[in-house]
């Protein structure tokens, strides 16, 4: 037995079952605790000083804010997507074309994120409907943005270390806790990244150290290919982006306008009209210096390595997803529509057989949902100077022609829903439990 | 079920306090340690769990059949029908595939175009550590060096012990199953070292998992690198593999220590070996004396002048068990060449002046040898193909300098530098400071460990798999 009385050279005496237990216990939490403490710590205050670094802020306060969207009096209209909702999506310009058009207040969120994968936005879709649910309380229409490029096989297996970080946030208890017969590994990774870590992973961590050590030597072709002058414009474009930000910052020293999502601002982000003439005119400088040719083609290219943009062999467990994204919109919206953004077609132009696929895609969803399509990928009104990237609707134009856009096509299916003067159209009431529009 | 994940963390979280507080029989630890670690093993694959106690019968039998005939030729037949079992299994699994497939490429190299099918056949992981293992006990047993046991579960526990289990040390059956059989009593010291031991364990872990990256750059490329990232490439692998491979060994041996049991060093600051002989009894100690003891001293040793051709054909074996593939027999047969070389140079008038020679400078010199001569044997360990490995080598040595270095190279060089010396200065701490470490009244190496703690709970990312688990 271990309880006997042996001795060691160090001359201390061999410990009794319990007292080893409890020492191993005390051992572990003395090395642990501190450590789980500074990790916490660490990412805080990188969080705090540094902003978005870890890339989770978004997502965190979307999700610390749906039952503030929920609860809002009023009809609403949620706008839910990726990267190019967020920044190409204005709740102001929505609502104000709305009130226009149908002389009542709507109450528009932006709900798009970046780096955004249906898995997430599935998980994000099933918390909105819980927190709709809570409130008993129905969306008066609900936008869901369809990006042909983010349905890839190609972008799947793009950025895997964000997946669990953004997937442990999103989850609910009993989720996590029905991982743990799916996946044991993987619920106690999910666990420990979110009661441990405050929803940030290890690898979000290390993302730059290996990119610094890893990626850096696989860009060498790339950063060769650049020509000096190129080197010197992304340098202009980076103290721009810096002057821009800090300007801002002293102009909305409260909401700064910034990525994580505000109320005040219904998600959305900086609009043209929230500058000063100055810094109106450093915005427009950045976004014409983004649309050089070369910068352009640089990052069409990077869309092509990390969505597969030009070719478009879609992933069909991705397509699933989506499909099941409506269906939880359907469950707490009286109206849902699937909309596709304006694309930059003189950036990027898919191939035939790309279209052809993109095509069927979007019938099979169409015809699975139920819900109609309204596809601005090649709307006429939008140009390239639309634009400030190769996806992206720019500040200046192409967001609030958007946004106005969208209110002015939707206003009968708001209409439909909340009727002519806004009141609720009978039998469209918006409460939970009534027969659902559903699209 | 990985070391470096928090469901590991989970599990020794519910194994220590039943060991302490519920099973305190001698008895019901045994039954403790091979249920707990046939689930440590199902959370790999339960589908080989079968193997797994096959491989414990089968030995565990014999080993009595051995012991109960006088007869020293019947007791041989037993020995020869373990090690048919036990390696037939192994070659099944492990080398099958690698055997038809070198066939087919044989008969096609000669202008036979014959179609010859593979099976597909997942590797039962810790394999080739377990067969190891539980050979040692039968070839004890026939040698007499230990007695058969009369009970299977103590043997069986020493089999599966799921700190050693996926990827060793590799331990004869006389250096654990005594403690088996007989928990030796836990000493406060025991607890201390066991926990610095898991925590270094892990951050040399933590360490090698980010050399993986430049390492990756070099053996994954399909272009041709600088001469400085070929460089930094070959010894961030010397580093990823030493911290992967070590690490695992420290925190195997930690979490032993953390129930009393001893279980010997594995690594021993190897890359401050002065020769590759030196290397050999600093690496991978366990494997390296399982080779001496069972297949070089069986192969003759250093009788009848053959100790080179039993050097090389140990060494050339070393490398089979480490993978089913070619580059791990030039890996070894590579390493069979520089111990024979080294043990020629020796026998020499040169050679016999050198080792007379006392002085710091030529020992770092000789370190900065063997360690260039293991990392040339990194490049075959580590290549897709010989071709693959000989082009890094020949990179290695004839520079292009028209081609550019990547930015931050140098500073990828340096870090790659300082991880590898990091890493080598904890194994040299926890081995040289052992005594102070376990030592109660040197509490200064608590905030250490809570740094390392740090540091792997920061940025150690779970889900890198150990690299020798593929072995």
């Amino acid at each position: 037995m271990t309880s006997s009385t042996s001795s060691s050279e160090h001359g201390s005496v061999s410990l009794s079952n319990g007292r080893a237990g409890l020492l191993i216990i005390l051992m572990a939490l003395l090395v642990l605790g501190p450590a789980v403490l500074f990790v916490r710590g660490f990412t805080g205050f990188a969080e705090k000083s540094g902003g978005d670094v870890f890339g989770i802020q978004r997502i965190r306060s979307v999700h610390a804010e749906m039952d503030y969207m929920a609860q809002r009096p009023g009809p609403t209209v949620l706008v839910f997507g990726s990267s190019l909702t967020n920044e190409g999506f204005s709740p102001r310009h929505f609502d104000r074309q709305a009130e226009a058009l149908l002389g009542t207040d709507i109450t528009s969120f932006n709900i798009g994120m970046g780096n955004m994968k249906p898995s997430y936005q599935l998980l994000l879709a099933k918390r909105l409907r819980e927190a709709h649910e809570r409130a008993g309380r129905k969306a008066a229409l609900s936008v869901i943005e369809l990006t042909p490029f983010l349905l890839t096989a190609k972008r799947n297996a793009f950025r895997p270390f964000m997946t669990e970080q953004v997937t442990a946030v999103l989850m609910s208890r009993e989720e996590l806790m029905q991982e743990l017969w799916n996946d044991p590994e993987r619920f106690a990774r999910l666990f420990t990244i979110k009661y441990l870590r405050d929803g940030i992973s290890a690898e979000a961590i290390t993302g730059g150290l290996r990119f610094l050590i890893g990626s850096a030597q696989s860009q060498v072709p790339l950063i060769a290919s650049l020509g000096e002058d190129q080197i010197a414009l992304i340098t202009e474009q980076r103290r721009l982006q810096g002057e821009l930000n800090r300007q801002i910052g002293q102009q909305h020293p409260d909401t700064r306008k910034s990525i994580v999502w505000n109320p005040a601002t219904q998600g959305g982000l900086i609009d043209m009209e929230d500058l000063s003439a100055d810094t109106q005119g450093l915005a427009s400088q950045l976004i014409r210096m983004m649309r050089d040719q070369r910068t352009l083609q640089r990052d069409a290219r990077d869309r092509e390595e990390c969505c597969d943009i030009r070719n478009l062999v879609f992933d069909a467990s991705m397509v699933d997803e989506f499909v099941a994204i409506v269906e939880e919109f359907k469950q707490f919206s009286e109206r849902v529509e699937i909309v596709l953004l304006p694309t930059n077609h003189t950036v990027i132009a898919p191939t035939p057989e790309a279209l052809a696929r993109q095509q069927q895609v979007l019938q099979q969803i169409s015809a699975r949902t139920g819900v109609p399509l309204l596809d601005y990928q090649q709307h006429p009104q939008f140009a390239a100077d639309d634009f400030y990237d190769a996806t992206h609707l720019s500040l200046d134009s192409g967001k609030p022609r958007f946004s106005a856009l969208l209110a002015r096509d939707l206003a009968d299916e708001l209409v439909s829903v909340i009727g002519p003067n806004g009141k609720t159209v009978a039998g469209k009431t918006a409460v939970m439990g009534a027969e659902s529009g559903g699209g | 079920m990985l070391f470096n994940t928090p469901l590991f963390f989970g599990f020794a979280s519910i194994f220590f306090p039943l060991y302490c507080f519920v099973f305190t029989r001698e008895n019901s630890r045994v039954l403790l340690i091979v249920i707990t670690s046939l689930i440590f093993y199902a959370g790999w694959d339960y589908r080989f769990l079968p193997l797994l106690v096959f491989s414990g019968v089968v030995d565990f039998y014999i080993a009595q059949m051995m012991e109960k005939t006088p007869d020293q030729a019947r007791k041989k037949h037993w020995l020869m029908f373990s090690l048919v079992t036990n390696l037939g299994v192994l070659g099944i699994f492990k080398y099958l595939n690698f055997m038809t497939e070198s066939v087919h490429d044989v008969l096609t190299w000669i202008g036979l175009d014959v179609s010859i099918a593979t099976l597909d056949i997942v590797l039962p992981v810790g394999i080739s550590f377990y067969t190891f293992q539980s050979l040692s006990y039968t070839i004890d047993v026939y040698r007499g060096d230990m007695k058969a046991r009369k009970q299977f579960l103590p043997f069986f526990a020493t089999l599966t012990f799921f700190p050693q289990l996926v990827a060793g040390p590799i331990l004869r059956a006389s250096q654990i199953l005594p403690q088996i059989e007989k928990f030796p009593a836990i000493l406060p010291e025991n607890i201390r070292y066991g926990f610095v031991l898991i925590t270094m364990g892990l951050f040399k872990k933590t360490v090698a998992d980010l050399l993986a990256a430049p390492a990756q750059t070099l053996f994954n490329s399909d272009q041709p690198l600088s001469w400085l990232e070929t460089l930094t490439g070959v010894l961030a692998f010397a580093g990823q593999i030493y911290g992967d491979f070590s690490g695992y060994s420290d925190i195997a041996i930690g979490l032993a220590l953390l129930i009393g049991i001893k279980i010997p060093l594995n690594f021993n600051t190897p890359y401050f070996s002065v020769s590759p002989v030196d290397f050999w009894k600093r690496w991978h100690i366990s494997l390296s004396n399982w080779l001496r003891d069972y297949l070089y001293i069986s192969l003759g040793g250093n009788r009848n002048n053959k100790q080179l051709r039993n050097i090389f054909i140990t060494m050339l074996l070393g490398g089979l068990w480490h993978g089913a593939a070619w580059t791990f027999v030039w890996w070894g047969a590579y390493h069979g060449a520089i111990i024979s070389a080294t043990h020629l140079l020796r026998r020499t008038a040169i050679g016999q002046m050198l080792g007379r020679i006392n002085s710091r400078f030529f020992t770092v010199l000789q370190w900065l040898f063997t360690f260039y001569l293991v990392c040339i044997g990194w490049i075959f360990f580590r290549a897709e193909s010989l071709q693959d490995a000989l082009n890094i080598i020949v990179a290695l040595h004839v520079p292009d300098f028209s081609i550019a270095a990547a930015p931050y190279s140098g500073v990828i060089l340096g870090m790659v530098v300082f991880a590898l010396l990091l890493a080598h200065f904890v194994d040299y701490g926890i081995i040289r400071y052992r005594h102070a470490l376990e030592s109660s009244r040197f509490w200064f190496w608590l905030p250490v460990l809570v740094l390392g703690q740090i540091f792997v709970f920061l940025i150690g990312e779970p889900g890198y798999d150990f690299i020798y688990f593929q072995f």
